[in-house]
């Protein structure tokens, strides 16, 4: 039996370790801070859709230049007529789709006309529904007849939200892009990352890059960690300023620091009190001190800027001595507006470094005013659903990355609700004007009344911080649309890229290996420990599995939020809300929706993620790749390191040896495993580049490129818990020092040693086994904090997101497999000490 | 050799320990500046004699910080602490006290308990409750419950069959009577080591929590917050990870020796490490 578990394990193993498949440079990996809720960027606002797809995967009928010319994109050249209210657009020839379908008048009259349509949530409507019908001339000719002249029309159908569709693959663009761009979608990996590849049959200029792989680590710290372990290739907008000193000093590293459209502002509620009050936003905006915050959150990165415009554009008035800051004059306009002891206001701010950041700064210079402030920070499908839809908010920052929106001030249904009358009027005259000088007289003017009504407080415009591997040439970032045009990239030497998003077919296969193993372990402990034993600690674990699947249920249960909404969305209507709610069986009682839950449990089925629309059971699988491994390799380097240590300690007890070890181990269990995480990532990982300090190298790249990933953090896990094992070892050790049998074995001659090793030992071996069962179970779920500091996809931080998600399958789902697994382990811990110690296998209560 | 380790355990476990409070009472009323002051013009400053720990990206005093982040611990490991204490103790010394189905109950409740990954409860509580002080100590404290409950249910079955307590029963006293006033007095010592055990297990859970966001919010000071925000920092600001991180260890380190003395002082016959604490631990 014994020899056939070897077997087995070590056919696995040749298995393993297939020579390593190396990615040539023509893939590259970058980094990228907000995962996009969906891949349709004419259905949402998140910035986040259109940052990835466009132009990569979708393309728009025109292409906007940096300074704003407008160029040819889809359609080759365009015709307005003197009135302004007809558009022909001649569109370019021989263009597919990526599912084969040809673009045509008929995919551009669709997409037009279904971003205008009653059901679109296309962010850019108000600006779109100038166009009033599309009428197709031929297959490659349309004209657009407008209903209101529009001098920005041309301007938005360059933007994402105007990206044309294919009409019959249009519905499933959320999850499934298809578009006419230089790169097609490959895979979505949720929580993970966003893979695209070369689009063998695009009708321009071809992509020297055959793949791209867009990871999503938006913590300033894992993403210094994932670009300087090369994990990752580069970052169109890293999250920590504070590092580009260091990289753009450190050659391996091209920085790139590009003027952006990211005008970052203190959104306040206008709608609600004491907001609605233009002297109190007045008083907001003579409280901040721009530049303190331009200095400290972003590193001096940034340029301050007063209104709703970025100071490149077009028009740009300088109103940033509109509001200079004082203190004092904030003060005395809330006592002015009735509030002489300040109020009390939230700040929700967006898990994005900059807002988090600038929010401390802002709270604390509020508070010096009397305004004291809460802040809350959210997930970016949190923050999307309450701030932005449903308005839930008293203050928030974020940065609005459109070129040239100070439409959106004019919209009543935007999440700030300005919409001051006469700026509507404004801006609608704006729309009316062909003359290049009167516009930028009006847009003098805009500028001028959103500071007046101090409608927010405008911060600052900052840079897209691009920083890029230096072997990766002609990456550029394109304003004003934002985006990082790839085409043109490619690197320049044999260096090879390990960094992967793919498939996990290898990486499963080490999970069922463990498992298998594990499985096979078990059948053994349960021969060798007795059946009788062994059967009733079976039925005793699974009661305690299944009360601990009625408090995860009811936990679950207690957590707010409509899941119905998070699946359908915010702009969701009641009926389909109502609808979802009955087919997820939402409406039935809690007694029976436990018992269809507990059944699907029972299956193997865990439900469906219903932020990423995959079934949960695939999501922890994926993990279990990572966290099994993980798992296994701290407790194999903690036994190691705790049997050498304890025994050492004893043996060597009398010596200062001895002592040191024991100094040493009381020190170990004090450490806490993340600081310790961090200073070996600071010297190891970042300092003496022996080993990546981020990221999962993936098992695709070799058992030994991922082990070596793995390494820093299993080091982590494993100090604090080989310190704990070692104490409980050199306790058992020295206890047993003391017995009977020891002594006649010192009588008979042996040595000290002899007598630990041979007879101490054996006998010692009990607590520890029980104790490294808990470490496993510990390990696997509680390595989350590990997996933060470096970064690795395991199964604590699919919790952990899941959570911030309110994706309850998941988190429900996992908390079971968590529990399960803590359970077997201990059942396995115990049937290994009954195995053991035959006297444990009789009475047992 | 042994004996003269174990004194040393108790005294320095002791002499860190009180340090520690000394250390939260001082921050009580005097700090060397105020630790939420932002002084931008002074930000990331290295250890000097104005500012012994340097100074944060907001140009905070680090040691400021530092002293106001232990009252947060000392005040979360405390409150975590009691809860297990003040529920964990009487559940498992009437467990240990009546026997029967009452004992199978708790023992049942806390199996279920230690099921659950302690790392997995917190995140769980911080879900629903919101992240932030009460759901942090929650969350501590609900895994230190069953804990306490096993130590004192272990403690009253040892001691139940003890002469005194026959005679307390010949004295026709009830069994809560006896409970109170002569078991928890016999197992107060196995409780305060526990406690202390606890304790650091109690800093380091509230440090990790912070770490990832889910632990006590700013403006509140926190050594694990602190350590998250000097991450990116670690090659032009070391000290902003390297302080906070040794005063979580030293603290930590403090109170286990502590636990580590009391325990020897209890027991001189052996260095014992029971498993009990050992779960805690984990």
């Amino acid at each position: 039996m014994t020899r056939l578990f070897w077997a087995i394990l070590i056919t696995m193993g040749i298995v393993l370790a297939a020579p390593a498949t190396v990615w040539a440079r023509d893939a590259v990996v970058l980094g990228t801070q907000l995962e996009p809720p969906g891949l349709d960027p004419t259905v949402s606002a998140s910035a986040a859709i259109g940052e990835l797809t466009f132009p990569t995967i979708y393309e728009t009928l025109v292409h906007l230049a940096p300074g704003g010319t407008v160029e040819p994109g889809l359609a080759t050249a365009w015709d307005v007529s003197p009135d302004g209210l007809s558009y022909i657009f001649h569109l370019r020839p021989d263009v597919h789709f990526h599912d084969g379908s040809v673009m045509d008048a008929d995919a551009v009259r669709f997409s037009l006309m279904r971003a205008i349509g009653p059901v679109s949530l296309n962010p850019q409507k108000p600006l779109l529904d100038a166009i009033g019908s599309v009428e197709i001339i031929d297959p490659l000719t349309v004209m657009l007849h407008l209903t209101r002249p529009s001098s920005s029309l041309l301007q938005v159908l360059g933007w994402s939200a105007a990206a044309i569709l294919s009409p019959s693959s249009a519905a499933d663009d959320a999850g499934h892009p298809i578009g006419t761009g230089p790169f097609r979608f490959e895979a979505w990996r949720r929580g993970d990352s966003l893979s695209l590849v070369r689009n063998p049959d695009y009708w321009g200029a071809k992509p020297h890059l055959a793949r791209v792989v867009f990871r999503f680590i938006a913590d300033p710290s894992a993403a210094l960690d994932a670009l300087i372990a090369g994990d990752v290739d580069g970052f169109s907008a890293f999250p920590a300023p504070e590092s580009m000193r260091r990289l753009a000093a450190d050659p391996r590293f091209h920085v790139d620091i590009a003027p952006s459209e990211a005008k970052t502002i203190m959104s306040i509620n206008n709608r609600q009190k004491p907001f609605d009050d233009v002297r109190v936003r007045q008083a907001l905006s003579y409280a901040v001190d721009r530049q303190a915050i331009i200095d400290a959150a972003m590193f001096g990165y940034g340029t301050p800027i007063g209104s709703h415009f970025a100071p490149q554009d077009a028009g740009y008035v300088d109103l940033t001595d509109r509001y200079p800051y004082d203190p004092a004059l904030a003060r005395s306009l809330l006592v002015e507006a009735g509030y002489p002891h300040g109020f009390h206001a939230t700040l929700k701010l967006p898990p994005l470094s900059y807002a988090l950041r600038s929010g401390e700064i802002v709270a604390a210079e509020l508070a010096k005013v009397g305004i004291s402030v809460d802040i809350v920070s959210m997930e970016w499908v949190p923050w999307l659903d309450q701030v932005f839809g449903h308005h839930d908010f008293d203050l928030t920052i974020v940065a609005h990355v459109e070129p040239m929106d100070y439409g959106i001030y004019a919209r009543d249904d935007y999440y700030f609700g300005y919409a001051a009358p006469r700026f509507k009027t404004l801006v609608r005259s704006i729309e009316a004007t062909q003359d290049p000088a009167t516009r930028l007289r009006l847009l003098g003017d805009v500028q001028r009344m959103i500071a007046d009504d101090a409608a927010n407080v405008f911060l600052f415009d900052f840079p897209a911080f691009g920083v890029w591997d230096a072997r990766l040439n002609d990456i550029a970032y394109r304003t004003p649309v934002q985006a990082v045009d790839l085409v043109t990239a490619h690197f320049d030497d044999s260096a090879t890229s390990m960094a992967d998003g793919g498939a996990a077919d290898t990486g499963r296969s080490v999970a069922l290996v463990i498992v298998v193993a594990g499985a096979v372990g078990l059948v053994m402990l349960f021969r060798q420990a007795g059946l009788y034993y062994a059967v009733r600690r079976f039925l005793s674990m699974l009661v305690t599995l299944v009360a601990a699947s009625i408090v995860v249920f009811a936990v679950i249960q207690c957590a707010p939020g409509d899941p119905a909404r998070f699946v359908l969305g915010m702009h969701a209507d009641p009926a389909s809300l109502a609808a979802l709610r009955r087919q997820l069986g939402l409406d039935q009682p809690l007694i029976s929706r436990y018992f269809v839950w507990l059944a699907g449990l029972i299956r193997g089925e865990l439900g469906e993620s219903w932020t990423y629309h995959l079934p949960v059971r695939t999501l922890i699988i994926q993990r279990l790749d990572v966290s099994l491994p993980l798992t296994l390799y701290a407790v194999l380097l903690s036994t190691a390191l705790a049997m050498v240590t304890g025994f050492a300690s004893v043996a060597w007890r009398g010596r200062r040896v001895g002592r040191v070890l024991a100094i040493f181990t009381q020190i170990g269990v004090a450490v806490p495993n993340f600081w310790l995480g961090l200073l070996l990532v600071a010297v190891f990982g970042v300092g003496l580049r022996w080993f990546s300090a981020g990221g999962f190298a993936g098992w695709d790249a070799g058992i030994g490129a991922a082990l070596k990933s793995l390494t820093l953090p299993a080091i982590a896990l494993a100090v604090p818990q080989a310190a704990i094992l070692a104490r409980v070892l050199r306790a058992e050790l020295l206890e047993n020092l003391g017995q009977d049998y020891i002594r006649t074995a010192r009588a008979k001659g042996l040595s000290e040693t002899q007598a630990l090793l041979r007879h101490a030992l054996p006998n010692s071996l009990l607590p520890v086994l029980t104790v490294l069962g808990m470490q496993f179970s510990f390990l696997l779920a509680g390595a989350v904090i590990i997996e933060n500091v470096f970064f690795l996809p395991g199964l604590g931080r699919l919790v952990f997101e899941a959570i911030a998600q309110r994706d309850l399958a998941v988190v429900s789902g996992a908390s079971v497999v968590l529990v399960f697994q803590v359970i077997l382990v201990m059942l396995a811990a115990d049937l290994a000490c009954a195995a053991v110690d035959p006297r444990l296998r009789e009475a047992r209560a | 050799m042994i004996g003269a380790t174990r004194d040393n355990a108790l005294a320095v476990g002791l002499a860190i320990s009180t340090a520690l409070v000394a250390v939260v009472l001082i921050s009580l009323v005097w700090l060397p500046y105020d630790p939420t002051a932002m002084d931008i013009p002074h930000r990331l400053l290295p250890p000097s004699l104005a500012h012994p720990f340097g100074t944060d990206p907001y140009g905070r005093d680090v040691l400021s910080i530092v002293m106001a982040g232990s009252r947060t611990t000392l005040y979360v490991a405390l409150s975590a602490s009691v809860l297990g204490f003040g529920v964990g103790v009487p559940l498992g010394l009437i467990a240990g006290v009546k026997g029967g189905l009452i004992d199978d109950i708790v023992m049942r409740s806390s199996d279920i308990v230690f099921a659950f990954p302690s790392l997995l409860i917190a995140v769980l509580i911080a879900a629903i409750g919101g992240a932030g002080l009460v759901s942090t100590v929650a969350a501590i404290g609900i895994f230190n419950i069953p804990v306490f409950a096993r130590v004192a249910r272990a403690g009253a079955r040892g001691v139940w069959h003890r002469d005194f307590v026959l005679a307390a029963q010949a004295s026709a006293k009830s069994d809560g009577r006896i409970a109170f006033e002569h078991i928890l007095p016999n197992i107060a010592g196995l409780l305060l080591v526990q406690g202390a055990t606890q304790f650091s297990v109690a800093i380091i859970a509230e440090a990790g929590l912070s770490y990832v966001g889910l632990g006590i919010q700013p403006p509140q000071p926190s050594w694990g917050r602190m350590l998250d925000q000097a991450q990116t920092m670690l090659d032009f600001a070391p000290w902003l990870a390297v302080f906070p991180g040794a005063a979580i260890l030293v603290t930590v380190l403090g109170f286990n020796m502590l636990g580590d003395g009391l325990r020897n002082r209890l027991d001189p016959r052996r260095e014992q490490v029971p498993l009990e604490s050992l779960k805690a631990g984990l």
